[in-house]
């Protein structure tokens, strides 16, 4: 079960309102590489995983994923607020504004509802671990290119936390695919599926 | 500083202190046998529950088994992505 801690793991607190960037960074919640798509993953992938320690690190980046999905929400709110009909049209996000006025519902940059075709829980330990490194690079990525289009420090902070965030995690995946393939066959990592072969 | 300036910057010192944590909490799920990080994450935890307790007695739960008082405060004040007009997180219960 899980717990809800009443504060941001990161603050998040942005003067100035700004639709345009919130159109671009909204893909960290819904988008392909976004937060709740790392939050099912690793929380999806935990169950079959045949390593103890592998299920802990599942556990507890996948709930720090659901923290980020918070701040990146929070960063959405605070970037859309009080804006006229107008303030939305100007920045091209009036089509979101149709569907869901200022509420937040997790779409890619592109507008794309999320989908999770996203991402993969294929009960194969080698399989999962190597696109959990794999996610890790491709959000740490789409935070870069946030960055590109980003000038405000009020932004830029916390959007520099969440990137970190995903160097940090990358070197623990690492960490837990060296785990997995120490109970295995040294010779040949993929000669069967550790999931299911070796119960 | 006045009384929201207080709130804010003990906020600020339960988010560094709980980070630290849980960065001390990843790092010994691969590699639990290291015994200084597991001599930090007891400091960490010691203080973070130190703070979290000091917050709450003062200006109101952080979870919502954290209600102290006399009557139900868990659904008062502004949540964390809210904001005061021109200010930061978090007012009075």
């Amino acid at each position: 079960m899980w717990t809800y801690d009443r504060k941001l793991q990161y603050p998040v607190n942005i003067k100035n309102p700004n639709p345009a960037l919130a159109k671009l960074i909204i893909t960290q919640f819904g988008g392909p590489d976004g937060e709740l798509g790392a939050a099912m993953r690793y929380l999806s992938q935990r169950y079959s995983m045949p390593n103890q320690q592998v299920i802990g690190t599942l556990t507890d980046i996948g709930t720090e994923e659901l923290a980020h999905m918070e701040m990146v929400s929070a960063i959405v709110y605070q970037l859309t607020r009080n804006l006229s009909p107008e303030e939305w049209q100007k920045a091209g996000f009036d089509a979101y504004f149709v569907d869901h006025t200022a509420g937040l519902y997790p779409v890619s940059a592109a507008g794309v509802p999320y989908d999770a075709y996203t991402f993969q829980s294929k009960g194969d330990a080698i399989t999962d671990l190597s696109e959990d490194m794999g996610a890790e690079q491709k959000a740490r990525t789409t935070y870069d290119n946030i960055l590109r289009f980003c000038d405000d420090a009020d932004v830029r902070d916390p959007i520099r936390f969440l990137r970190q965030r995903e160097i940090v995690h990358f070197q623990r995946f690492g960490e837990c695919m060296r785990l997995i393939q120490d109970d295995l066959d040294y010779k040949n990592f993929y000669a069967y599926n550790p999931e299911f072969d070796c119960r | 500083m006045n009384k929201n300036d207080n709130r804010t910057s003990l906020l600020r010192s339960i988010q560094e202190a709980c980070f630290t944590l849980h960065e001390l909490v990843l790092y010994l799920d691969t590699h639990p046998n290291n015994r200084k990080a597991f001599a930090m994450y007891q400091t960490y935890r010691k203080r973070c529950n130190e703070l979290t307790a000091q917050y709450e007695s003062t200006y109101g739960p952080l979870t919502a088994n954290g209600v102290t008082g006399d009557r139900w405060t868990w659904g008062s004040g502004l949540w964390p992505w809210q904001q005061q007009e021109g200010g930061s997180c978090h007012v009075d219960v």
